[in-house]
């Protein structure tokens, strides 16, 4: 204990020394490297860019991670039907007033309903599969959907303009960022900057959020994330919960954010696994102002 | 207490090296601020509705088809070809296997069910899920007469869009605008109504008198609009419904560019007087009319804020067409256009959600659709006119203040023929430019609140 004392004081001395002396120069190579920094790390973007031909069979990778637990619960909920039931939220019951030209009598009798409504459904869901159209091969549906998505997958199109659009102004976000303080802080964290660039601009790529959102530009949503050692996440949580409340613009926000975060396209992240100690937890904070320069 | 000596040093010498202090910061949590995103249309599933017979069946497949169009049609989404849907039928009415959407890269998966009830009615049942959250979003129940499945499609398509984006939906709307036939020397303008998505077109007057300038009124099935019956240019009040039409006041001269009062109790209109028009405004109940500007300018097109305390109006008091903004019991206005050049503003309307005001600029030649802040600030261009002799005009908002409408009037031959008049929408971020299908050539859209 007295020796961890010593040592702190010992370091803690040597902060102040080196920072009285030292820290002029510091300061100035930092900033001469942060420049430098940023040519790397746009090359490591680009390069990081074709890995998306590769990518294909990566994320059925991720995906089969995550999948079986949900997978073997439902499966086995599949047996007796009845348990999934109560499980899944009842949806509200709201009876719709025909247009009112068609017919301007209210409905109000959707309270008996809710009783059996379900009841219904289970019956009806339960003995009568004879119904049933003949389902279409899965294996053939698996191998149309594989071709599909090679062939013309419907976001494929859109991607490009997008691309376009973004990318002149994202070298100048880069350099932005790399002067801000919390990315200097980022480095105390022990993962080089390139290191955490490459997961910034994975999740960046995966955050599709609600553009055109009033008031988009002043919501900042705060995740917590723990990892597993293979990069993919164990748990995100958003932490604005109030907010998420009584806010639907935020909550839109903010689970878009998770769904970043969640997307398997993002996964595994690509961090260092020999430094998983220090990314085991992770604090992201999306902020889309910057995206909003209206 | 477990932070070992060496990582201890190892943190320490970094801070050292950095030259920076944190206080209270957990070094052992990662920290990474995301500031870039991407904005491309949500991929999402909608599925057949499940049904027990055939008719539900038939059901279940119409209603997710008029979801899936409402949805991919506002630009925020792109629904998956159902090709390449894994899970289908009655599965997934237990419950979704989650793994089978992520495959197909769909971020939210919409499953309902169709039953027809004894007595007759249809009870469509949905549930938005978030397939990477695997929790559902939210899931309704529907009781309609069936003649009535498409406008539970749009209400489902508004839940949905609600859910996914925080704002009002705006697919169980319509459009009331001016229908055009005939060549342009000889134009029959006739008022048409259709849901937002084209359908259930129909023509509300015979067109033997011309209409212009339709508006919708927020609480009635009522419409405002310039008729020129018996060739005296006057506001009118239609009542869709019944189809009675009302003359709006006894006033002895031109009465026009009507738009109601945000509390539908009010309408506010010009009047022309002596070569100078003034803005007025009318109580429906009372009838009381008050003058709101005085100017000897011509101040037309006004429009409400949504809280109708304010109004923005056209005026020339500066030598140009520019817009002003004033309080809505008159006052001193103030000028928010102050567009490049001789830029010249016209048919100004605020926005339902209050932050924009969406107008026509003649600039150079060129119209365009555009937006700015009610302050004037922020102004963009969103749509314009392509070639010469084309023109964009009269923008109209979606209830929830995100999409704009307006008309598109390409250049006709020298017979006056051709060029075709279409409706269009586009999303206030500029993208996502769409003509709305109508029948014939169509002007002066006026979109109607969302219904209830």
């Amino acid at each position: 204990m007295r020796r961890y004392v010593s040592y702190s004081v010992f370091f803690h001395l040597g902060v102040v020394v080196l920072a009285y002396f030292g820290l002029p120069s510091f300061r100035d190579t930092m900033n001469s490297v942060v420049p430098v920094s940023v040519e790397i790390l746009t090359v490591a973007e680009v390069t990081n860019v074709p890995t998306k031909t590769a990518k294909p069979p990566k994320p059925p990778k991720p995906a089969e991670k995550p999948a079986p637990p949900p997978l073997a619960p439902e499966t086995a909920s599949n047996t007796p039907p009845a348990p999934p039931e109560p499980e899944t939220p009842k949806p509200d019951e709201v009876a719709i007033l025909p247009a009112p030209e068609s017919r301007p009598k209210p409905q109000v009798k959707q309270k008996p309903k809710p009783e059996d409504a379900p009841e219904n459904k289970k019956t009806s869901a339960q003995p009568k599969p004879k119904k049933k159209p003949a389902p279409p091969d899965p294996f053939a549906s698996v191998l149309k959907t594989l071709e599909d998505l090679k062939s013309a997958p419907p976001d494929e199109k859109q991607e490009p303009k997008e691309k376009e659009r973004t990318q002149p102004t994202f070298e100048e976000q880069m350099a932005d960022a790399l002067e801000t303080k919390t990315r200097r802080q980022d480095l105390g964290a022990n993962l080089t900057i390139s290191e955490i660039d490459l997961v910034r601009q994975q999740i960046a790529r995966c955050w599709n959020l609600p553009a055109g959102a009033k008031d988009a530009h002043e919501m900042i949503v705060d995740l917590s994330v723990l990892m597993n050692p293979d990069g993919t996440v164990s748990s995100a949580r958003i932490e604005n919960q109030a907010q998420m409340a009584f806010d639907p613009f935020f909550r839109a926000m903010a689970e878009s954010a998770l769904r970043a975060v969640l997307n398997p396209a993002c996964s595994p992240l690509k961090l260092p696994p020999e430094k998983y100690e220090n990314w085991k937890e992770m604090s992201l904070q999306f902020n889309p102002k910057e995206m909003f320069g209206l | 207490m477990t932070i070992s000596y060496r990582n201890f040093l190892k943190l320490f010498m970094l801070v050292i090296v950095l030259g920076m202090s944190s206080p209270g910061s957990s070094m052992a949590e990662l920290k990474i601020d995301i500031t870039r995103g991407v904005v491309e249309p949500v991929p999402l599933a909608v599925t057949d509705f499940f049904g027990e017979g055939k008719g539900e069946q038939d059901f279940g497949e119409k209603i997710a088809g008029v979801i899936a169009a409402d949805l991919e049609r506002s630009g925020l989404f792109a629904p998956i070809d159902k090709k390449a849907f894994i899970q289908t039928g009655k599965s997934l009415n237990v419950l979704p296997r989650f793994g089978d959407w992520r495959l197909i890269k769909a971020q939210a998966l919409v499953q309902g069910h169709v039953e027809m009830t004894v007595d007759g009615r249809l009870k469509v049942e949905f549930r938005l899920w978030d397939v990477y959250a695997e929790q559902q979003m939210v899931g309704l129940a529907y009781f309609s007469v069936p003649s009535n499945w498409r406008r539970v499609s749009h209400i489902i398509a508004d839940a949905i869009y609600e859910r996914i984006t925080g704002e009002r939906g705006y697919f169980d709307t319509r459009i009331v605008y001016i229908a055009e036939t005939g060549p342009r020397t000889k134009r029959v303008k006739r008022l048409a109504i259709m849901d937002q998505d084209g359908e259930n077109h129909r023509f509300l007057t015979d067109g033997t008198i011309l209409v212009l300038t339709p508006r919708f009124s927020p609480t009635l099935q009522e419409i405002t609009y310039l008729s020129y019956y018996n060739d005296i240019p006057r506001v009118y009040i239609f009542n869709i419904d019944s189809g009675r039409q009302e003359r709006l006041g006894d006033f002895p001269n031109m009465t026009f560019a009507p738009r109601f009062s945000p509390d539908g109790k009010g309408v506010i209109m010009s009047m022309a007087k002596d070569g100078n028009s003034d803005i007025y405004k009318m109580d429906l109940a009372t009838r009381k009319v008050v003058q709101l500007t005085t100017h000897s300018s011509i101040d037309t097109a006004p429009s409400y804020s949504p809280d109708g305390d304010e109004i923005v109006f056209e005026s020339d008091r500066s030598g140009t067409q520019q817009l002003y903004t004033a309080s809505a019991n008159g006052g001193k206005a103030k000028r928010i256009s102050f567009g490049p050049g001789r830029a010249r503003y016209a048919t100004p309307v605020w926005s339902p959600r209050g932050d924009w005001i969406a107008f026509t600029r003649i600039f150079g030649g060129n119209t365009a659709i555009g937006v700015m802040r009610t302050d004037g600030s922020g102004e963009r261009i969103l749509a314009q006119s392509t070639a010469r002799g084309d023109w964009v005009e009269g923008p109209t908002w979606a209830p929830n203040g995100r999409v704009l409408m307006y008309f598109r009037q390409e250049k006709a031959n020298k017979q006056g023929r051709g060029g075709r008049t279409r409706l269009f929408t586009i999303d206030i971020t500029g993208h996502n430019e769409r003509e709305v299908v109508s029948p014939v050539d169509a002007s002066d859209p006026a979109w109607s609140p969302l219904n209830q």
